[in-house]
Order: C-alpha cells, then sequence, then structure tokens
C-alpha cells in the first residue's frame, strides 16, 4: 500500500476509503503466498492435516469452498500458520493476503446473491405483508402478534432480500392461517359486534370502583380524576367488550394531563396488553392539570377477552408499602387536600409544582371495529351477490387476483379458483363459504406472497411496466401499486422518464412515504440491534424501555427530516440540529422540546449530537450491556457509513479481561492496545479502531464523558482519549474532528449510502457489475450536494432501478 | 411582637398572607393565631371524645351568659396546636375526667362553622327558642388551650384560703388569695370573672390529699390554702352555694405529687402518640423529587422533657396527623436527620418557642406547610396505639350516625352553588 502521506488529494475520495479495505489494489499476489508458505504442507507433495489448499475452488462464485477459505484466513490471522518452525512471512503481507481472501470470498457471496434466475422471487417482509393486506383489503392484520409470523431474517440489516427470505413449511401454514382471518376480517359473515365505551378514572380506581353508587349520590363521580405517580400501573382499559369483543381496527381517544418536575422527564403514558404482549400505544404527555389534551390512537385488537393496563413507567419513589398506595382517598384536584391521603408519597410541592412526573387520567373512550369509508372502499367489487351469475364471480375473481398478485391474470389462472367456489357449493357450502375459501386460495397464493421479476424461458433483463411499479411501491410504500401506478404501468407511461419521474414525485407527497421514512433507516443503521443486548441495570440505572425506543426513533425522525426537506447526504455525518424528544434530550443534557413529540432542536458546539453518528442509537447498537466496544463502532462505521466490510475476526480471540482489582485502571482503548500485540491483529485494528476510538467520549448508551469509568482496579479513573488517525493520515482529536473529515469525502458516503439504498430497493447485493453504475449516480448527485429526494429519484430513473 | 406574628403567619399559611386583614378572633387549624382574639370561657367538661380531640362543656352560670341560655351544652374542638393541663401538668383529653371544671381560651372556627345565632332577647330568646339546643357562646368552638382549676390558679400564683368549714362538713368557705404571700385577690382585679370568695359543697365523694396521702375532710382547717377542683359549678340553684368541691390539695407536697404523676402519665402516653408540631414551610431539593428539608414548631404544651429529647443526632420519625392529631398507621413515618433546632422568643399562642429543621430524604402528602406532623424518637420503639385512635383503615368505633362519608369527603355543591 502506498504510504498515505504520499497520496495525491486529487484521488477521488471514494477511492480512498476504498484503500482502507479492498483487496484490489493491494500488490501482493495471493498465489505467489499461497505457493510459498502453505503448499508444501497442504499441497500436492503434502496434505497436512488431510488438508490441501492447490484443490480448494478458485471460483468463489460458486461457493463451493468458501468455508474452507475461511478457515484458511483464520488460521492465518491467527498467528498458527504459518507455524513456527517455518519461515514467517511479513505481518503486513500476511494481512494483506487475508483480506485478498475476504474479499474474495465477498464477491462470491454477493455474486451469489445477485446471481439472477429467469425469474427471481422476492417474498415479501412481514411489514410489506401487513401493509400489503391494509393497502388491499383495509384490514389492518399485525404479523408481529404472538403466533402470527416470524422474524425477518437480515442481511446487514437488510430484511428484503429475496435470498434471504426463504419459505418454510411452517410459513405455509401461517399464510394460510393469516388468509383466513384476514378474509373473515374484511368479509364477515356476522355483523361484528360493535362497540363504543367510556371508560372513567373510577373504573380504573381499583380501591374505590366498588363505590361508584355512593360517589355518584353525593355527586363527586363526574371531578374524579386518577393520578398515575411513577410505576404505577393500572388495569381495566380494555374496550370492555368481553367475550363479545369482535377483532378489527379500534380507536381509542383519551384523556390525560401530564406534568414534569422543573427541568425533569416528562410523564410516559404505556397502554400495554399482557396477553397480546405488546405494547398498543405509548407517549410522553405534558399538559397543565386544568387543561388535559386528548390523545387519539388507532390499534388492530383480536376477537377475545384481555386487558389493557396503563402505566407511567418513570422513574421514581418506591411504590412499595403503604406510601406508594391511595388508600380510599378519591383524586379531583391537586390543590384538594383531600384527593390525597397523607400517606402518600409526596407529589406537589407546597407551590403545587410537580416533584416527580405523573398522569393524570380522565377518561378514555373506544369504538370499534371501525368501518372507514376509505376501507370499504377497497373491497368494492371484489365479493359478489349470492345469486351472482359465474360470469360475475369470476369478474370478482380477476379483479381480486389481479390487485393482490399485482399483475393481469390468465383466465387460466382464475379457473381454478372458480373451481374451488364450484367444488364447494357443490358439496354443500353455503356460496359465501365456498367463495371465500377461494379468495383464501388466492391470497396464500405465491403470487401474493412473492414479487416475482423475470419470465420463465427467458433471460430478460428490463423491467415490465407492472414488475416496475411492484419495486417502486415496495421500496418507496413497502406495499403493493395503488390504482393510479397500476394504470401508469398498464397504459405505458411508466416506463417513460417523464412519466416514472411524475409517479415518484406523486409517490413522496403521499402519507405511505411515511414507511420508507421508517423501514430505511431502520434498516440501513442496523437499528434493530439497539436494545439487544439490554444495559446492565445497575451500571445504566437510568435506562429504560422508553429511553430505548426514543434513541431508535432519532435517527428515523431524522431520516425523515433530511428527507421531508431534501437535505444533503452529509447532514448524515454532521449537522447543527437533531429530532429530539424530552426523553432524549434529557438523556443527552440538552434543554427539552416545548412538546412531548420528537422536534426538531438547534443544537450548540458543546451539545456534541450533530448527525447521526453521535446519536444514542448507533453509540448503543455497537455496545455490549455492559460497555462500549470500539472494535464494533468501527466496524459498524466501516460497513454503514463507508460501505466497506471488513475481514471477520479469527475464531477463538480472547475477550478483554475486565480490569484486575489490583492493576491501575485502564480504558478499552489501553486494554486493546495491549491485546493487539500480535502483528496479524495489530494490521486489521489499525483500519477498524481509529473509526471507533473516535467516539470514545461516548459511553455504551451514547453519554458523553470525559472519564472511563472502570469498576475495579486501583487510582482514579483514566481520562478519555479519544484521537486517532485515519489510514491517509490525518489526525483527529475527537469526533467531532473525525465527522469533519468524513464530511469533508461527501463522495465517500454519498457513494456507500447510495448502494445501501440500491440494496434496499433492489432487494439483492450490489456486485462489481453494479459498481458503474453507483458511482455515476453519486456524480450525477454531486451537482445538488447530494440532496436526499434528488438522489432518490435519480436513482429511480437509472438504469440499474429499471433492470433486473 | 406584632411584626413577629404577622412573619409567624407568613411562614405558615400563604393563604393567610392573601388575606389583607385576617379577622384575629379566628384560628386556623393550619396556623397559629393571634393572641389578642381569644376569648376566655369555662365550664364543666360533660362529653368528651378523645381521639377526635372533641367534646362538650355546661359553661359556667357566671353571669355572663343570660339565664335563659344557661347550661346549653357548648360544643368544643382542641386546635391541632391546642393544649391542656390538668393538675398542673400537661394532659391530653382522656387524661381529665368527665365533671372537671376548665377554663379555656376559645377561637372561633373559620367561617361559616359559627352560624349560631339564638334570638338574644325576649320570649323566644328562652331553651326552647334556641333552635339546635346549643350554647349561645357555640360559634367560640376551637380551643387553644384548657386547664383546670388547680392548673389555672397555680398557673396564676393563687390558691384559695380555708375561711371557714361548716360543723357538719358539708360547705367550705373560700377566699382566693395570692400564694406567694397570702394577701386576698381582688375580684375586680383579677378579671376573670371568677368570684374570690365562694362557698362549695362538700361530699362524701369529696377527696382530700396530703402530704403523700389520702387525707380527710378532718383534716382541712381554716387558714390552709388549698388547691381544689370544683365541679358541678353554679349548678346549685343559688348564688350561695357556688359548686361542688371534687378534689382538695391541702398541702404543697400533695399538689407536687399529684402534678408529678399526671406528668408521667403524659410522658407514657406522648411517646406512643407522638409529639405534635405544625409545619411551617417545607423546601425540596431540586431534582431530587420529594427529598428535602423540613421545618416545624413542636407545639405549645408539651412536656418540655419530651422536647428536650430531640437533638440534632438523635433518629426521628415523622407520621402525617390529620389536624385532630390523629394518624393512619403506626408505619407510616418517615426519618428525618440532620436536625438544627432554633428557639425563638414570644411565640404565638399554640407555639411551643421550638423550631426544628430537618432532612428529610423523602416527604410525604401530609407534609405540607401548616399540616400536623407526629414526631417520634427512633428510640422510643415501634409506637402502638389502640386501635381506635389510627385512622385507617376506618375509625372502629360506633359513633357513626346515618351513612358513612364515602372517601372522607362531604356531598359536592350544586353546579349553581359551585359558580
Amino acid at each position: 500500500m502506498l504510504p498515505s502521506t504520499q497520496l495525491p488529494r486529487s484521488l477521488p475520495r471514494f477511492i480512498l476509503a476504498a484503500l482502507l479495505f479492498s483487496s484490489q489494489l493491494q500488490a501482493v499476489e495471493l498465489e505467489a503466498y499461497l505457493k510459498e508458505h502453505c503448499l508444501r504442507c497442504h499441497g500436492p507433495e503434502k496434505d497436512k492435516g488431510d488438508f490441501r489448499i492447490d484443490t480448494l475452488s478458485r471460483d468463489f462464485a460458486s461457493g463451493a469452498d468458501a468455508e474452507l477459505w475461511f478457515e484458511v484466513v483464520t488460521r492465518i490471522g491467527a498467528g498458527e500458520m504459518p507455524p513456527e518452525e517455518e519461515p514467517q512471512p511479513p505481518a503486513e503481507v500476511s494481512d494483506q493476503v487475508m483480506e485478498k481472501i475476504a474479499a474474495l470470498i465477498r464477491e462470491g457471496e454477493k455474486a451469489r446473491m445477485a446471481s439472477r434466475a429467469p425469474v427471481d422471487h422476492f417474498r415479501l417482509s412481514r411489514e410489506e405483508y401487513s401493509h400489503t393486506i391494509y393497502d388491499l383489503l383495509g384490514v389492518r392484520y399485525d404479523t408481529r402478534a404472538p403466533g402470527a409470523f416470524t422474524d425477518d431474517p437480515d442481511w446487514h440489516g437488510f430484511e428484503r432480500l429475496g435470498s434471504e427470505l426463504s419459505l418454510s413449511p411452517s410459513h405455509v401454514e401461517k399464510y394460510l392461517k393469516a388468509a383466513t382471518e384476514i378474509i373473515d376480517l374484511a368479509f364477515p359473515d356476522t355483523e361484528p359486534f360493535r362497540l363504543k365505551n367510556t371508560r372513567d378514572a373510577l373504573a380504573i380506581d381499583w380501591h374505590n370502583g366498588d363505590k361508584r353508587k355512593e360517589l355518584d349520590a353525593i355527586g363527586i363521580t363526574p371531578r374524579i380524576r386518577m393520578l398515575i405517580w411513577p410505576g404505577l400501573q393500572l388495569s381495566y382499559l380494555r374496550p370492555d367488550g368481553g367475550y363479545r369483543q369482535s377483532a378489527g381496527l379500534y380507536r381509542a381517544r383519551l384523556q390525560v394531563s401530564g406534568l414534569a418536575p422543573e427541568g425533569g422527564r416528562p410523564p410516559h403514558l404505556v397502554l400495554y396488553s399482557k396477553e397480546l404482549d405488546r405494547t398498543i400505544f405509548e407517549a410522553d404527555v405534558l399538559a397543565p392539570e386544568k387543561e388535559p389534551v386528548i390523545l387519539e390512537f388507532e390499534t388492530f385488537l383480536p376477537a377475545g377477552r384481555y386487558d389493557i393496563s396503563i402505566s407511567n413507567p418513570v422513574p421514581g419513589p418506591s411504590n412499595a408499602q403503604r406510601p406508594g398506595r391511595e388508600g380510599g382517598f378519591v383524586f379531583t384536584t391537586l390543590d384538594d387536600p383531600k384527593s390525597r391521603a397523607p400517606w402518600q408519597r409526596k407529589m406537589t410541592d407546597d407551590e403545587g409544582q410537580p416533584l416527580y412526573p405523573f398522569l393524570i387520567f380522565d377518561w378514555i373512550e373506544w369504538e370499534g371495529p371501525l368501518e372507514r369509508p376509505e376501507d370499504l372502499r377497497k373491497r368494492e367489487g371484489l365479493f359478489p351477490d349470492k345469486d351472482a351469475n359465474p360470469e360475475a364471480v369470476r369478474a370478482a375473481l380477476t379483479r381480486f387476483a389481479e390487485r393482490a398478485w399485482r399483475r393481469p391474470v390468465t383466465a387460466g389462472e382464475i379457473a381454478r379458483y372458480e373451481a374451488i367456489v364450484a367444488a364447494e357449493t357443490a358439496a354443500g357450502s353455503p356460496f359465501r363459504a365456498a367463495y371465500k375459501t377461494a379468495l383464501i386460495g388466492l391470497l396464500a397464493s405465491k403470487h401474493f406472497a412473492y414479487l416475482a421479476e423475470g419470465s420463465p424461458g427467458e433471460h430478460r433483463t428490463q423491467l415490465t411496466g407492472n414488475e416496475l411499479a411492484s419495486r417502486l411501491s415496495y421500496f418507496l410504500w413497502s406495499s403493493m401499486p395503488d390504482d393510479t401506478l397500476r394504470d401508469a404501468a398498464r397504459d405505458g407511461s411508466l416506463t417513460t422518464p417523464e412519466g416514472l419521474r411524475a409517479q415518484v414525485r406523486r409517490m413522496m407527497e403521499d402519507p405511505r412515504i411515511a414507511r420508507f421514512t421508517e423501514a430505511f433507516p431502520r434498516q440501513w443503521l442496523h437499528l434493530k440491534k439497539v436494545g439487544m443486548f439490554p444495559p446492565d441495570e445497575k451500571l445504566y440505572p437510568d435506562y429504560d424501555r422508553w429511553l430505548e425506543t426514543s434513541m431508535i426513533n432519532e435517527p428515523i425522525e431524522f431520516f425523515a427530516q433530511v428527507f421531508r426537506h431534501d437535505l444533503p447526504l452529509p447532514e448524515f455525518l454532521d449537522s447543527d440540529w437533531t429530532m429530539l424528544n424530552p426523553r432524549l434530550a434529557a438523556h443527552y443534557g440538552i434543554p427539552a422540546p416545548k412538546s412531548a413529540d420528537f422536534e426538531k432542536v438547534a443544537l450548540l458546539p458543546g451539545h456534541r449530537r450533530g448527525g447521526l453518528l453521535t446519536q444514542a442509537a448507533i453509540l448503543s447498537l455497537t455496545s455490549d450491556g455492559t460497555r462500549h466496544r470500539p472494535v464494533h463502532r468501527g466496524v459498524w462505521l466501516s460497513e454503514v457509513i463507508l460501505g466497506k466490510t471488513p475481514p471477520p475476526p479469527p475464531p477463538n480471540v480472547p475477550a478483554i479481561e475486565p480490569n484486575p482489582v489490583t492493576a491501575p485502571k485502564a480504558t478499552i482503548r489501553m486494554k486493546l492496545a495491549a491485546h493487539n500485540t500480535d502483528a496479524n491483529c495489530a494490521a486489521c485494528h489499525a483500519k477498524i479502531d481509529p473509526l471507533g476510538l473516535a467516539f470514545d467520549h461516548y459511553d455504551a448508551i451514547g453519554r458523553w464523558r470525559t472519564e472511563e469509568v472502570v469498576a475495579d482496579g486501583t487510582g482514579a479513573n483514566p481520562p478519555v482519549d479519544a484521537s486517532g488517525t485515519l489510514p491517509d493520515g490525518r489526525a483527529f482529536k475527537d469526533a467531532e474532528e473525525f465527522k469533519q473529515l468524513l464530511g469533508s469525502d461527501p463522495e465517500v458516503f454519498a457513494r456507500a449510502f447510495t448502494e445501501k439504498l440500491a440494496v434496499y430497493a433492489l432487494r439483492r447485493a450490489m456486485t462489481v457489475d453494479d459498481h458503474d453504475e453507483l458511482d455515476a449516480l453519486v456524480e450525477q448527485s454531486s451537482s445538488s450536494q447530494h440532496r436526499l429526494r434528488s438522489l432518490i429519484e435519480a436513482f429511480i430513473v437509472s438504469d440499474l432501478f429499471q433492470s433486473r | 411582637m406584632r411584626t413577629f406574628f404577622t412573619t409567624c403567619f407568613l411562614l405558615t399559611s400563604s393563604l393567610f398572607a392573601e388575606e389583607a386583614a385576617p379577622d384575629p378572633r379566628i384560628a386556623r387549624d393550619d396556623a397559629f393565631p393571634d393572641p389578642a382574639g381569644a376569648k376566655r370561657l369555662s365550664g364543666e367538661l360533660i362529653l368528651v371524645e378523645h381521639v377526635n380531640r372533641i367534646g362538650i362543656l355546661r359553661p359556667d352560670r357566671d353571669g355572663t351568659i343570660n339565664n335563659y341560655h344557661w347550661d346549653l351544652p357548648h360544643e368544643f374542638r382542641l386546635l391541632p396546636y391546642g393544649s391542656i393541663r390538668y393538675r398542673n401538668a400537661p394532659a391530653e383529653l382522656d387524661d381529665v375526667p368527665l365533671g372537671t371544671h376548665l377554663h379555656g381560651f376559645f377561637y372561633l372556627g373559620p367561617e361559616g362553622d359559627f352560624e349560631v345565632k339564638p334570638p338574644e332577647s325576649g320570649y323566644f330568646a328562652g331553651r326552647a327558642g334556641s333552635p339546635d339546643m346549643r350554647s349561645v357562646e357555640s360559634k367560640w368552638s376551637r380551643v387553644l388551650r384548657f386547664e383546670d382549676d388547680f392548673s389555672y390558679f397555680t398557673r396564676l400564683g393563687h390558691g384559695w384560703k380555708i375561711a371557714g368549714i361548716a360543723p357538719d362538713k358539708t360547705t367550705i368557705t373560700i377566699e382566693r388569695v395570692k400564694l406567694e404571700d397570702r394577701s386576698a385577690v381582688d375580684e375586680k382585679t383579677a378579671g376573670d370573672g371568677v368570684k374570690s370568695r365562694q362557698v362549695l359543697r362538700l361530699d362524701e365523694g369529696t377527696s382530700v390529699w396530703k402530704g403523700r396521702e389520702i387525707a380527710a375532710l378532718d383534716d382541712l382547717a381554716t387558714g390552709q390554702v388549698v388547691q381544689i377542683n370544683f365541679t358541678w359549678v353554679g349548678l346549685l340553684g343559688s348564688t350561695k352555694q357556688d359548686g361542688l368541691c371534687r378534689e382538695i390539695w391541702i398541702d404543697e407536697e400533695a399538689r407536687r405529687i399529684a402534678s408529678e404523676r399526671q406528668g408521667r402519665i403524659y410522658r407514657a402516653d406522648l411517646k406512643r402518640r407522638g409529639l405534635p408540631a405544625t409545619i411551617l414551610k417545607t423546601e425540596h431539593l431540586p431534582g431530587e423529587g420529594a427529598r428535602g428539608h423540613l421545618t416545624f414548631a413542636f407545639h405549645d404544651g408539651i412536656d418540655p422533657e419530651l422536647i428536650a429529647a430531640f437533638q440534632p443526632k438523635r433518629g426521628v420519625i415523622a407520621a402525617a396527623a390529620e389536624p385532630t392529631l390523629r394518624v393512619y398507621d403506626e408505619n407510616d413515618g418517615k426519618p428525618l436527620g440532620e436536625l438544627e433546632i432554633t428557639r425563638i422568643d414570644n411565640p404565638p399562642p399554640g407555639h411551643s418557642g421550638v423550631v426544628v429543621k430537618a432532612h428529610c430524604w423523602e416527604m410525604l402528602e401530609g407534609f405540607r406547610a401548616g399540616r400536623t406532623l407526629r414526631l417520634y424518637l427512633s428510640e422510643w420503639g415501634t409506637p402502638t396505639r389502640p386501635r381506635e385512635e389510627l385512622l385507617w383503615p376506618v375509625d372502629t368505633r360506633k359513633f357513626q350516625v346515618g351513612p358513612k362519608p364515602v372517601a372522607d369527603r362531604d356531598a359536592e355543591p350544586a353546579e349553581a352553588e359551585r359558580k
């Protein structure tokens, strides 16, 4: 490798970044290395350990010997090979060889990912399935509910790669079950029991609920509210349809006040169902006692009887023993001394200002299952009358199939489903049941669950109008094309640049674009990993589930803001603003926004939170439950921001031991330095570690610090050193300077980002074949400072997007 | 003095501060009252509900009340900082036997609480004309202090000299004198309406105490200066006989023993019940939730020995109490620490002069300025009280007539009234 100081400054920065990990410009000859250092023992003359390298397949795309090549890399990396008694190659050379082999394995993997059969099938992720069902029939189906669909496997964060989303027998069973439930919800046999109930504060006040008659008699009931102090959880907020409660979409409105202590966290409202194992609704609430807010939400609830509780899970005094209970007091107003028992924990000071975050609940009103006109319209023409003639049945089935399968269907395809209706009616089933069986069949079909691109027996590279419509709508809306898009596909306008552009702009203005601005950053940034290793409660007592949710939402809100305002991509690297809710603001020590929701907040230099890289979600997803992990941070940054995946570590690397009690306290950085004395390890770590160590001022849950807290050891906690040097020799002293260095090379990030966008949209890994197209897109977008919407639009109208 | 009281009101009640000129005759539970507002009334204790510190007096026929209104019951309630002295020692209401003649200092309750307006003269001003058969002075319902005769006259430095004893020992004539020189106390100078010369009845129930012994009527002799507890004051239908003499302490030792005995009872009880105090202010530490400092004043009338036991390093438990001084449960207390104890001069009525500022790790809802506390030293052990003295879960005594209140609430005013 060229010494970094000699690199010409004019070299495109993304090529410079490529130097970090790419094997292509490395001077080492792989075969020569193998011949000199490996084949004597693992070649034609000797096959030590029954292992020959010369016979390993060099066709990495086939993947035949990928595992064995991986073993070669790990043995060299671990220093086991060549053995001590053999001549040792320089560490840098071994390092380059490992990278070369790793790169070949990766290229092979990508090639396999991208391998194109005459027809490619891409199974819908469960999130896409839900959205599609809603857009098709106006039915909310919760694919994440217990017993519903299994988690989708991901590839580097992306949950929609065709080659990863396989189909097992259990999937088929679940698809069939889901289809049955969905068709029943869309076309119920009997009118569902519709309810509109209000449950007031007394209904959830378990201590006084049975005194309603007496309290009514003294006329106080309308004034009764329920103070929900920190940690209090109360049941009986369910819609209360009992066993008659029908499945469907329910709307809830609840009136509540939320009071926060000066400079403290706001109260957090959580509605949770134990039986459904999910949070029904949650929000921070800030509303004065006398000016409660009405919160409104909609949620899908299955049929049956289950409870929904309300809680305020924020830190506060213990609820144990009698001071944590209300006794027989009923709450009306804070200034009424009879509202709270004198023995209870004090919630306000003598001036009435809150001492803790608490909620005051008034009522919740449930209504459902909802039948909204726009949802009913989606079902129009899909279910014929029981007296309909065969033509009408066929027409209805065809309409259903064309929408569900997102393409025109043939008479032959529909005939199978007509036959089902006929067979079922012949067997004595009523028409309704028979027809529903056919619809279930249509919905459980592979044509629904899979997006298909290509034609059997044909090696077509260009997408058809329908395929393009689906690719586009699943890219931007995570769902099926709407009528307008289907019409554009049908009349051919979609395949013209102007027509395509017009559709893209229309779709970007549609509310469904929120699905893209939520799903893409979540997958791109690996946000699924946030909270994967729950932080240790003793080390991080401030960490709670709401903080975790708020953390995850920050980059998502940030992305949506960049998208909405078509900001340049470098905003992701550094910015003078971010999106915060009060919980996160408290976590960062930044003044809280006025509302309880996420708001754009201007950042000052001392806040040190500009861009994505110093957001708590990013800093914590690479940490384990006890400490930050600089190496993982470096790997994440390399992969997600620079688009380069470092070689995997060799197996059996001993973990970094905790600081000995008798030794001076040492930072993880110091321990890493001691750990990487092996030349083979050090060579690789030298490239990865600085990328992670730059963020050493942030602990495992993303809090700023100037010294690293070390549990055991002697002396004071050591100060943080976040300085480092990039492989090109440019030095930085902390994360802010590091971000500036990254920002000075916007093409590097733009190239990586564009590739991630393409992986998400095309549902496959990018290969060397795609590099030219990606480079061209980056170059094209540089004229608009790499603005996000412009880039997305350019990408969609590019050949890359429209090709198979 | 006045300045001090003004400061005190500001400290104890912000509500008070909002009122431009509070009526000095009104005493509130959450603030120490104006000394100028008290009215002196005396009578015989005829009903006691000691747990809630309420009861009924039969006012004296001392000429201050129209004879049409004689003997109508006077309901009273001890203020949270109200105190009792019995046998010249601190006492609680259950220490005082029914029939004891008490001197009291009374205030009006909060406005609206004293609407007793019987016709003041004329034919309908009689008992039958009093609509609810209550004393015409009933509006003076809040008691700052009660003293039996023994305590009252001892506090004034007075005693009773036996001027004559009927040969059959059925009456005794006494004259009010100063203890220091046995000089006569002029009725007009004393100004409390007590006749300086009285003829009291004796009967076989009259107890006489001499030294450490139970004495007899025979031990009475003219010229002795005694302390007497009266009963049946003025009820014998004649101005010649002023009342029944229930107890007579002949000498100083007898009086000392009586006081000591009562003092011991009081101290033992108060260690179980806790010392009452009024919270002057609470200061919360920013960001520390309910943690902060609590400043309170011990009430007047508490045995100084008990107050003196509260020292900076002692472990103290504070429990929220109602204005009746009832607490809810034995386990309600919260620990206090780092006590700073100061004494103020000329405290207002009900205030002991001892102010304590303490650190409280977690204050309760009842720990607010103007509210009442009961305080215990940890070393006194877990307080154990009879069940009826606790508010939680319910008052166990069947004293309630009619439906019980729900959640301690009265009926809501009608919508129009609220507006």
